[in-house]
């Protein structure tokens, strides 16, 4: 076999293949956000830094010593889990209340899921602010109808210190985004286990604990790893919702890479490289129990 | 009521009302508290804000780099799908995997590394450059969008046209690309969408030289003009309205989980 005609067979082959077609899609999104993941691991360590900084710890080091390191961190932490939390069980309800109801979703629904999934944040962030600031509309009927007289009797829900407004912000953008990975696993098949499971005489959150929610469970998981993974590292709606004290970790990378000084980018990717490890980390813990439970199932090798 | 009637009540007004004060706030002047509703009406400030040249510029460059994004994931994506439903299971979950990767990076750390990326390669602030970079973010909506199409839809079809004689291209344009209509409606406007919205990104790998609107909006939200934030903010939105109406009348079935079995 000539050199020529084994080129030629090999890419006959490689045509063939349904790897060829997946080949550019993975080159682009799994090396592209592969290559991202190792150049800020690396540029946080000061390999390959715009300016003259030594390799080192050094970034880390002064990022974990800044006395507004830990506020932010605990910020971040909060406004990830509370976000998640709230976004995942509102869809974990939204879902089950359409399942169960009598009758066909109707196309309203899921426009109004499409509409609040695909908003731009920032486009969000703003009307939440005209809405639930001091001076806001909900304040302004608030004083209407006379609870309160003037703003600053109105609770602090937009740049708080808690992060209220970020995670309200959130969590009613990400409970589409859920509601919208676990409706096609609410089919047919679970809504006839339901009524098995009530004819059974489970109640009703009997059937929402142990029919719904396994059903269910293969989608929430990876949407709740990816909304936590948002959450901590959006930059728009925190920097519109939020405070500056603390920042977000996310607001104040942002800060640090767009920094003059150069040599705040290292900083800037050591914090990011600790929020892509704590939203790697949760993952992980969120695909565990799936991991056990396909393991269990093949049994003892 | 029922509690399906009372979840679309409460979605309706959790949504409705921050989207009417942001019109409320684009067609007034001197909105003051307390005022609930605004006492002054003019459509001054909305004019002059979609009419400013910046405006016009960053709608056509963002629509541009969205326009462009979406016409390669699509071209990307229809291969794609196909492959993957192709694929072994194992490798099918290391695909997915992939694909799920950038969902799972916080998005601060994906744009930093991505426009350092482009750095290196000599890509950054370049049309291409800013193109690939929201691919890596828009690219895996397309490929979900299609293969689920195509898991719903009779792959034997292709095959059967194939074997009566038909090219390859014609098997495309004639089986393929009709039996994925509303797969391809969905896929387009998700990643047009999901390009439109991208501000990390575009700020991060475009290096300042692409201003889009949504990039607009988030200088607006910083400043102290109510009215033209409020109008850039239902602008930048229009294409959201559009993914409203088309993905639920396209893909109805495929979101209630009623497969066509």
């Amino acid at each position: 076999m000539t050199a020529a005609s084994l080129v030629r067979r090999s890419l006959r082959a490689i045509r063939r293949s349904p790897v060829s077609t997946v080949a550019p899609t993975m080159a682009i999104v799994g090396a592209g956000a592969g290559y991202a993941l190792v150049e800020g691991l690396a540029a946080g360590f000061g390999i390959g830094a715009p300016t003259d900084v030594p390799i080192g710890w050094d970034a880390y080091r002064r990022v974990l010593n800044a006395p507004s390191f830990w506020p932010s961190a605990a910020l971040t932490v909060w406004v990830g889990v509370a976000s998640t939390v709230l976004a995942v069980t509102g869809a974990a309800l939204v879902s089950w209340w359409w399942v169960t109801a009598p009758g066909r979703l109707r196309r309203v629904d899921l426009m109004l899921v499409q509409v609040t999934v695909s908003l731009p944040h920032i486009a969000w962030a703003v009307a939440l602010a005209a809405v639930a600031s001091q001076s806001g509309f909900i304040a302004r009927l608030a004083t209407a109808v006379g609870a309160i007289d003037r703003p600053a009797q109105f609770p602090v829900l937009v740049g708080d210190h808690a992060g209220l407004g970020i995670i309200v912000g959130l969590a009613t953008k990400e409970v589409g985004f859920v509601t919208l990975a676990v409706l096609p696993l609410a089919t047919r098949r679970v809504r006839s286990a339901l009524a098995a499971a009530s004819t059974l005489g489970a109640s009703p959150a009997q059937r929402f604990r142990w029919v719904h929610l396994p059903a269910i469970a293969p989608a929430l998981a990876p949407a709740a790893a990816a909304v936590f993974a948002y959450s901590i590292g959006s930059y728009e709606l925190p920097r519109t919702l939020g405070t500056n004290r603390p920042r977000t970790l996310a607001v104040a990378a942002f800060d640090a890479f767009r920094d003059a000084d150069l040599t705040r980018r290292a900083d800037a990717f050591a914090i990011s490289t600790l929020l892509a490890a704590i939203a790697l980390l949760a993952a992980v813990g969120a695909a565990a129990p799936f991991v056990a439970r396909a393991r269990a199932r093949m049994g003892p090798t | 009521m029922t509690a399906r009637a009372g979840v679309r009540s409460l979605w309706t007004i959790a949504l409705g009302i921050p989207v009417a004060v942001l019109v409320l706030q684009a067609v007034s002047i001197r909105w003051l508290y307390p005022q609930v509703i605004p006492h002054e009406f003019t459509l001054h400030a909305a004019g002059r804000t979609l009419g400013a040249a910046a405006t016009r510029t960053a709608f056509f460059d963002g629509t541009l780099v969205s326009s462009a994004v979406t016409t390669v994931a699509l071209l990307l994506a229809v291969p794609a799908s196909k492959g993957i439903l192709g694929l072994q299971r194992r490798h099918r979950v290391l695909v997915a995997l992939a694909l799920f990767l950038p969902s799972l990076l916080p998005p601060i750390g994906l744009a930093m590394g991505v426009g350092v990326a482009l750095l290196n390669f000599g890509a950054d602030g370049t049309f291409i450059g800013l193109v690939t970079a929201h691919l890596v973010v828009a690219l895996p909506y397309a490929v979900a969008a299609l293969t689920a199409a195509r898991a719903r839809h009779d792959t034997r079809l292709e095959a059967q046209a194939a074997s009566l004689g038909a090219s390859p291209t014609q098997t495309l344009f004639h089986v393929t690309i009709p039996a994925l209509r509303s797969g391809l409606a969905v896929a387009a406007t998700l990643t047009f969408v999901v390009s439109w919205s991208q501000y990390l990104l575009t700020v991060l790998a475009g290096t300042g030289h692409v201003i889009t609107p949504t990039m607009l909006l988030v200088n607006a939200a910083s400043g102290g003009n109510p009215a033209a934030t409020a109008t850039m903010a239902l602008a930048v939105s229009l294409p959201t309205a559009v993914v409203g109406i088309v993905v639920p009348v396209a893909d109805r079935g495929a979101l209630l989980g009623e497969r066509a079995t």
